[in-house]
This record gives structure tokens, C-alpha cells and sequence, in this order.
């Protein structure tokens, strides 16, 4: 490659992120520290009724007898974590007032701001689609909206909390059901002291008409985030839900462990699908977020269905792996991701695919792309039961190399217990077609653009399968990542 | 572990006899690994490397390092090949030849030891590394001797070198070392047979290293056919440097337990590497091969195909790991696994990796596990073919892709009839 294009790679590489930015909203917050005290007192806070604090406090004394086996953070991933406090981070912030908003003009001025800082205006995107969007800032919802839409249809779209208190039998009944409390320590954790995310539940044979969106916003110094979102999708019936993300320059690691859980049942589909860009760290992969999730979906019922798409290009650490169970028979599962990493960020990212019920088929697509001195994995694992008749996987997982110094990584782990399964797993890895730049600038494209479009191209089948606006905000993101400082 | 120490304790007590018989062979060696041995433990099934093989199930509590005489193999499958003869009892030649083409050296390790001790030592130590693996470290803790093939520089051998491993000890772990040196410019082919030795219970863990100097070339083939209830961890490390070439072909028919430790450094610049295998698994078989390319060094080759067949309750396992270091650029490696399952209560694990800190590279995996091909079998059953004969034609092409890769004759006939016996059974 030529000095210029050189150059640019190390300009991607070392380019400051583009939302570092915080949003100057009260908050009312719990003293650092972990404690069973803790817990009550986020679950007072949130006036929970007593199963809710006997759950968390269930899963608080398994997290802590993890601790007590070992010091250690679980280390199988390709990654290098360090040593995390969590004595150290406060597991509570809300916003001090909670305002009910029926249209844009009254929410909070400086929210809109933020909102117009991460490109995708808030009002601009209701204009257009027509998005119910549940603002989550920090831990507590701060307004939703098209409600009464969604209330016709009898779809029930809310803050966590107010699921607990509005529906306790609903979320009694699935929370903990497709990842319970002890699947894993950031599980664990998150059980414990999950302050609030989103709940959804679309009854018998609605179609959401709108799709269902969240953004998640790191806002308070010092906290942690610990979202937990819960969707059932009931029979025959379908939803898109989408999950976006960025978060504010700061200068202390963050912690985030949140759980995902999704329930479709005899037919119901659903469509999830994430755009991640949380603060990465500064050049020295400092400060940046530790973005360790559990996401996974069961599709518990005959011909459901399951897709996840996911745009992963923020944190210091990814530690993500969305799942689905495929229980049903006949169900599907589906895995699209491109995942972007450069400067000194580590991402171990992938799925899992359990064949359980019987003609059940998976695929799993992934792209990933690494820069500057960055870690890009892909982890996953495709399983078929002795009792999966006719399974059907097809997985591909492309790396693409930007830069010397940086490492893309694929370990997939296939196991099968059927004959009659056909599992198909390919993977490749080479740096940028030196001979595509060179027919670029032939052409009369500049390097810096040509590098663009072939890297956009090689993402582009992930990007198509987002919804529309998400996938052209998705197509912006990917740009101004490589375009390094350029705004 | 009880049995790690009652294992280490077996190991000194050996050095000590040595020590006081004034001969002390490789001991510091052997010690370091004694030393990484206890360290690691005997891997467990939390362990990832050996998450999908229990080995330490066949190391039972009065599993010692004594053994006793061997159990003769009841026929030699390879005395048609045209080439020179060695026989082994427990891993050790049972006489040395006489007459060698010049050039080349085989004789036990003892004797390598006494004639050349810097060349041994050195050697030793070349493509093993004790913290690698568990069972390789026990190997070479506990061996004291094993085969020594060398030949000199540019000499190239013409006639394959074919070991029969005809005779092992039913009792106690059988733990043989051998070292293989092809040095510049020097070629060899080893073909080795692990044949049936009785009903024998054997536990073999060897340790097996080949060098290939610059411009140099090994072919090895190994076919392994110990009965049901046999065990068998085959410790390959291969170190190879510039501009050479390093082949083998691994083919697992028998033993209860099977573990094909296969790991490869090409330490040098325009390297080309072939791994390739295969392995059917029937009965209550578990045959796993786990193999690592370590491409420390730019502008190298490797190709790895590994296929398997696992049929009743058997198991099967692949793990194949292409690591390019930082720096190695313009490597090409290209990986690939195929299996077919038989029967519903047959499982196949398969753990592919990619680990790449290079950017000028290209290296693709690629796994698949399935059925029969559907269309196949119409089209062949179309012709005529009854549907047994049809699956008997497309299991044993299937097998037969890693057997051509095989450049001795001989070797490849006498595996075209043991596929098609094994196959027959399997295909009604």
C-alpha cells in the first residue's frame, strides 16, 4: 500500500472519538460499593414488590460466591481485561425528576441536543418513520412515546420498572427464563442489581406497526450501566425492536453488563437489531467502556423466528455473544454482524446456535474488521441436539485486516449429536484487495474514498439487513470511523 | 493428583538409578519437563484444549510407566513396500540395521546420545516445548530412550523407511521418544504402522520430533490401527526452517481412545507445511485430532484437510488452530474439515481457529458436517446402484481424497482395502 494510504490507515486508527460529549442532566445517585444493602436499596428506590428483591438478592449471593471461588474475572475470551472493582462503581443513578412528555417540544432542550449530536435527530426520526423511541438515560426511562399507538394494539412497550409494577405476572413469569441468574458472572451481576431497561410484549397476532427503538446513554461519571430489556413476542405475531448506543468521553473504565432476553412463540418473529458506539477509550485505550453483555433469544414456539443484526463499533472491550435457542420445531435463527474495532480496542463477539426442536435452521453471518492495534474475535458455536431432525447451519465469518499491528481472530466450535444435521462453517481473513484500491484509483477515487467504499462494501450485506434508518445511519458510522478525526 | 505424583515420583526414581549408574542421558532435559509436567497436571475437562476428549479417564490410578514384553501384532501390513524394515517393541527398535544407504543414520537414542551428545541435546529441544502439552511432557520426562533417524546433509533417501510397531505391552504406559533430522538439503520418507497388536490394552504416549533444516524435506505417514481398547496420544512437533518441506499424512483407524497431538512451527522463510488426515470411528471409538500451525515466520505454506466418518457411538473430534504471528506477512494457509455421521448416536466436535496478527495474508477454514450428499446418491441410484452400494461408492471417495495424498503406493492400495472392509459394514 502506498505511504498515503499508510498514512490514513494510521489516521483511522488513532481518530478521537467523534461523541465524546456529557450531557449535564441531575442525577440522583447510590454511594460506590456492593452490598446486599445495595440492593435493597435500589429495589426501595424502584418500590419493588418483595419476589423482585428476592430475586436480585438470589442472584447477588450467587455473584458473590463466583467472587469467592475466584478473584478472577472469567478469562476464556480473547481478551485482556483488567482487574475491575466492583466495589468501586456506584450501581445506581436516575434522573431527578421524570417527566411525562406527549411531543418533542417539551422534553428537556439539552436531551435534544444530545440526541442531535449522534446525528440521528430524535424529531427527525419521528417525523420520518414514525419511531416510538423509550429514551434511556442513565438507568431510568425518560419519556415514551407514541404509547397510545402501541396501547390500540394492545402492545405493551415500557421502562422495566414500570413492567414490574404495571405487569408483574408477565415479567415473573419470563424474567430469568431464557438467561437466568446463574448463566454467567456478568449475568449475575446484572440480576443483582439491574437497574432498568425495557420491557415489550406484543399479544396474539399484532404486527407492531411502528418499530421499537431505545437508546441507551451513559451519562453519570462513575456509574455502571446494567440494563436488562425482556421481549415476548406472542403467537403469530412480530416485532423489530431496535437498540442503539454512543456514550461521553470520560476518564474512568465503565462497566456495562447488560441482559437481553427474548421470548417468540408458535410463529412470532422477531427482529433485534443494535448499533453499539460507546466511548472506545482515547488512543491509549484508556477510559473506554467495558461492554460485556448476555443477549439471547429462545424461539420457544413452533415456527418462530429470531434475527439478530448488530453494528458493533464503540467500547474497549466487547464481550458479546447474541443466542438463540431454537427450541421450536421448525424455527429459525439468525446471526448479522459487523464488527469494527481500531486504536487500542478488543472486541470477542459472535453467537451461539442451539438446535433443539426438529427442521430448525440458523445462519450466522459475520464481518469483521480490524485497525491500528485493535483485537477483532469472533467466537462462536453452533450445537445440534441428538433430537434436532434435519438441522441446518450455514455460518461465514470474514476478517479484514486494516494495519499491521492489529489481529483478527476465529474460533468457532461446532458440535453435533444428529446425522442427519448439515453444518457448513467457513471462514476467511486477508487485508484490504490491494488490486480493488488500485481499480479505485484508476479511476480517479481518492485512496481515503476508495478505502470507503470497499470497506462499506464489505460490511454492506450486514448493514442492508438493518432497518432502513438504522442501516443508513449504520452506513454514516462505519465512514466516519474510518475517516478517522474527519467529522 | 494422586496419580501425577505417584507418575513424578516413578519419573526420579528413574533419573536417580540413572545418576547412580553414572549415565545420565538427556536427565537435565528430562527433568525440566518432569518439572513442566507437575506443573500442568493432567489436563481435565475443564481444560479447552481437551474440552471434547476426557483423556484422563483411560490414566487410571495403577496405570505405572513399568511395562511388560510386548504383544506381538498378529500380521505386518506393509512388508510389500519396497524399502527399509524396522520393528519396534514398545516404541524401542528391536534390532538396528545393518547396511544403511550413506548418509543415514538410525539407531536407538541411547546410542545417538553416546556417539553425539551435543547433537542429540540440541535437537531435543528444537521442536518440543514442555509447557505445550501435558501427556508430551510426561513423554519426555519419562523416556529414556527412543528412535533416532538422521540423515546427513543433501542426501536424499530414495527408499521410504517403514517402522512396524508391531509388538507393544499391554500394561503400564508405553512412552517412547523419537527424533527424526533431515538436515540441509536432506530428504527422508517414514512411513509408520501401528498395527493390531492382539487385543492388547496398550497406553501409548509418545513423543515424536522432526526437524527439517534448510531445504530439507520429511514425508510421514501414519496409520494407526491398535485394537478397541487402546490408547494412543501422538505428541508430533515438527520444527522446520527456511525453504523446506514438511508433509504427513495422519490416518486414525483404530484404538478406543485417540488423541493426534499435531503441532507445527515453519521457522523459516518460504516454508511449506501439509497436515493432512483421516480418521473413521466406529463402535465406542473417541478419536480426536488437534493440530497447531505456528506461522512464526513470513512468506510460508500450509495446507490442512482433515476428514472423518463417525459411525454407532462413536466420537470424533477436530481442532485445528492457524496462528500467524506479527510480522508473518504473505502467508497462505488454508484449513479444512469434513465429517459425515452416521448413526444417531454418533457426536462430531469441531473447533476450527483463526488467529492472525498479520495483515498481508490469506488464510481461509472452512467445516462441514453432514449427511451423505442426497444428490449423489439419486444420481448413482438413477444409474442403477442400489442404495447400499451407492453409499459404500460415496463413503469410501469421501475417505479416499486424504488417502491419494499419500505418495507411497503400497500404503495407499493397503488403505483402499481396510476403508473398503471398514466402509462395508457401515453402509447397509
Amino acid at each position: 500500500m502506498s505511504e498515503n494510504g499508510t498514512e490514513l490507515l494510521h489516521e483511522v486508527a488513532q481518530s478521537e472519538y467523534k461523541y465524546g460529549f456529557v450531557t449535564n442532566i441531575e442525577s440522583d445517585k447510590a454511594p460506590a460499593g456492593l452490598t446486599e444493602d445495595t440492593i435493597r436499596f435500589i429495589s426501595a428506590k424502584k418500590n419493588e414488590p418483595e419476589w423482585m428483591l428476592e430475586w436480585r438478592l438470589k442472584a447477588y449471593r450467587y455473584f458473590v460466591s463466583l467472587l469467592e471461588e475466584s478473584d478472577d474475572l472469567p478469562d476464556w475470551a480473547h481478551l485482556d481485561i483488567p482487574p475491575i472493582d466492583f466495589q468501586a462503581i456506584s450501581y445506581y443513578a436516575a434522573p431527578k425528576q421524570k417527566p411525562e412528555y406527549e411531543s418533542m417540544d417539551e422534553v428537556d432542550p439539552e436531551l435534544v441536543e444530545t440526541f442531535n449530536k449522534l446525528g440521528i435527530p430524535l424529531a427527525e426520526q419521528e417525523r420520518l418513520v414514525g419511531i416510538a423511541v423509550d429514551v434511556v438515560m442513565d438507568s431510568v426511562s425518560v419519556t415514551t412515546t407514541f404509547n397510545e399507538e402501541l396501547d390500540k394494539n394492545g402492545i405493551i412497550f415500557c421502562s422495566f420498572s414500570d413492567a414490574v409494577q404495571n405487569h408483574p405476572e408477565l415479567v415473573k413469569k419470563y424474567l430469568g427464563s431464557v438467561v437466568p441468574h446463574t448463566d454467567n458472572f456478568f449475568a449475575a451481576l446484572n440480576s443483582a442489581v439491574f437497574s432498568d431497561g425495557s420491557f415489550c410484549y406484543i399479544p396474539k397476532g399484532v404486527k407492531c406497526p411502528v418499530e421499537l427503538s431505545t437508546y441507551f446513554r451513559i451519562n453519570e461519571a462513575g456509574t455502571g450501566q446494567f440494563e436488562r430489556t425482556l421481549i415476548v413476542a406472542d403467537e403469530d405475531s412480530y416485532v423489530s425492536y431496535l437498540e442503539g448506543c454512543t456514550a461521553p468521553q470520560r476518564d474512568e473504565n465503565q462497566l456495562h453488563a447488560a441482559v437481553v432476553e427474548i421470548v417468540a412463540h408458535d410463529d412470532a418473529e422477531v427482529k433485534y437489531s443494535t448499533i453499539q458506539n460507546w466511548y472506545p477509550g482515547d488512543s491509549e485505550g484508556v477510559g473506554g467502556i467495558y461492554n460485556f453483555v448476555t443477549k439471547r433469544g429462545i424461539c420457544e414456539g413452533k415456527r418462530s423466528k429470531i434475527s439478530w443484526t448488530q453494528l458493533e463499533t464503540g467500547s474497549s472491550i466487547t464481550w458479546k455473544y447474541p443466542s438463540c435457542i431454537l427450541k421450536g420445531d421448525d424455527s429459525v435463527g439468525e446471526f448479522y454482524s459487523v464488527a469494527f474495532t481500531k486504536g487500542m480496542q478488543q472486541a470477542d463477539t459472535g453467537t451461539k446456535m442451539i438446535h433443539i426442536g426438529k427442521n430448525t435452521s440458523s445462519t450466522i453471518i459475520s464481518k469483521g474488521i480490524s485497525a491500528g492495534k485493535s483485537q477483532n474475535s469472533y467466537r462462536g458455536l453452533v450445537k445440534v441436539n441428538r433430537g434436532a431432525e434435519n438441522a441446518r447451519n450455514f455460518s461465514q465469518c470474514d476478517s479484514m485486516l486494516l494495519g499491521d499491528r492489529c489481529g483478527a481472530h476465529t474460533f468457532p466450535y461446532l458440535e453435533i449429536n444428529n446425522p442427519t444435521a448439515k453444518v457448513e462453517h467457513e471462514a476467511t481473513t486477508s487485508k484490504i484487495g490491494e488490486d480493488q484500491i488500485f481499480y479505485c484509483l484508476q479511476r480517479g477515487i481518492s485512496e481515503q474514498d476508495a478505502i470507503k467504499l470497499i470497506v462499506n462494501g464489505f460490511a454492506k450485506e450486514i448493514l442492508a439487513m438493518l432497518p432502513m434508518e438504522f442501516a443508513v445511519e449504520a452506513r454514516n458510522l462505519l465512514a466516519i470511523e474510518l475517516e478517522g478525526s474527519v467529522g | 493428583m494422586q496419580i501425577e505424583q505417584k507418575l513424578i515420583a516413578e519419573i526420579n526414581a528413574r533419573l536417580e538409578r540413572q545418576d547412580a549408574n553414572g549415565g545420565n542421558g538427556w536427565a537435565s532435559a528430562r527433568r525440566l519437563a518432569a518439572g513442566a509436567f507437575e506443573e500442568m497436571g493432567l489436563p481435565s475437562r475443564r481444560s479447552e484444549a481437551y474440552k471434547y476428549t476426557p483423556m484422563t479417564k483411560r490414566v487410571t490410578e495403577d496405570l505405572s510407566l513399568e511395562n511388560s514384553a510386548g504383544v506381538v501384532s498378529a500380521a505386518r501390513a506393509f512388508d510389500a513396500i519396497e524399502g527399509l524394515h524396522l520393528s519396534t517393541t514398545n516404541g524401542l527398535l528391536d534390532s538396528v540395521p545393518q547396511d544403511l544407504p550413506e548418509g543415514l543414520t538410525i539407531s536407538s537414542l541411547v546410542d545417538a546420545y553416546e556417539g553425539n551428545r551435543i547433537f542429540v541435546n540440541d535437537h531435543l529441544s528444537r521442536a518440543f516445548v514442555a509447557e505445550r502439552d501435558a501427556f508430551s511432557s510426561l513423554a519426555a520426562a519419562a523416556a529414556e530412550d527412543g528412535i533416532l533417524i538422521h540423515v546427513a546433509a543433501n542426501v536424499k533417501v530414495e527408499q521410504p523407511i517403514v517402522i512396524h510397531h508391531d509388538s507393544v505391552s499391554a500394561s503400564g504406559l508405553v512412552q517412547p521418544r523419537v527424533l527424526v533430522v533431515a538436515d540441509e538439503g536432506a530428504s527422508l520418507k517414514l512411513v509408520e504402522h501401528f498395527g493390531k497388536a492382539g487385543e492388547s490394552s496398550a497406553f501409548e504416549n509418545r513423543v515424536a520430533e522432526m526437524i527439517v533444516a534448510n531445504g530439507g524435506s520429511i514425508d510421514h505417514v501414519l496409520v494407526y490401527e491398535r485394537s478397541e481398547n487402546a490408547t494412543f496420544v501422538n505428541g508430533l512437533h515438527v520444527y522446520q526452517e527456511g525453504s523446506s518441506h514438511y508433509a504427513t499424512n495422519t490416518i486414525t483407524l483404530g484404538g478406543g481412545m485417540v488423541r493426534n497431538n499435531l503441532h507445527f512451527l515453519p521457522d523459516g522463510e518460504e516454508c511449506e507445511t501439509h497436515l493432512n488426515g483421516l480418521y473413521i470411528a466406529r463402535g465406542t471409538q473417541h478419536i480426536d485430532n488437534h493440530t497447531f500451525v505456528d506461522h512464526a515466520k513470513p512468506n510460508c505454506e500450509s495446507n490442512e484437510l482433515f476428514k472423518g466418518i463417525v459411525a454407532d457411538k462413536a466420537t470424533g473430534v477436530f481442532n485445528g488452530k492457524i496462528l500467524v504471528r506479527q510480522d508473518s506477512q504473505k502467508i497462505n494457509a488454508y484449513q479444512s474439515s469434513k465429517s459425515i455421521v452416521l448413526d444417531r448416536s454418533a457426536s462430531i466436535y469441531a473447533k476450527p481457529e483463526l488467529e492472525i496478527y498479520a495483515d498481508d495474508v490469506r488464510c481461509s477454514h472452512g467445516a462441514t458436517t453432514g449427511e451423505l450428499d442426497e444428490d449423489a446418491m439419486f444420481y448413482l441410484m438413477a444409474r442403477g446402484i442400489r442404495p447400499e452400494k451407492a453409499r459404500l461408492i460415496l463413503l469410501e471417495a469421501f475417505a479416499r481424497d486424504v488417502v491419494d495424498l499419500v505418495d507411497q503406493e503400497a500404503v495407499k492400495e493397503y488403505l483402499y482395502t481396510r476403508l473398503h472392509d471398514i466402509l462395508e459394514a457401515h453402509a447397509s
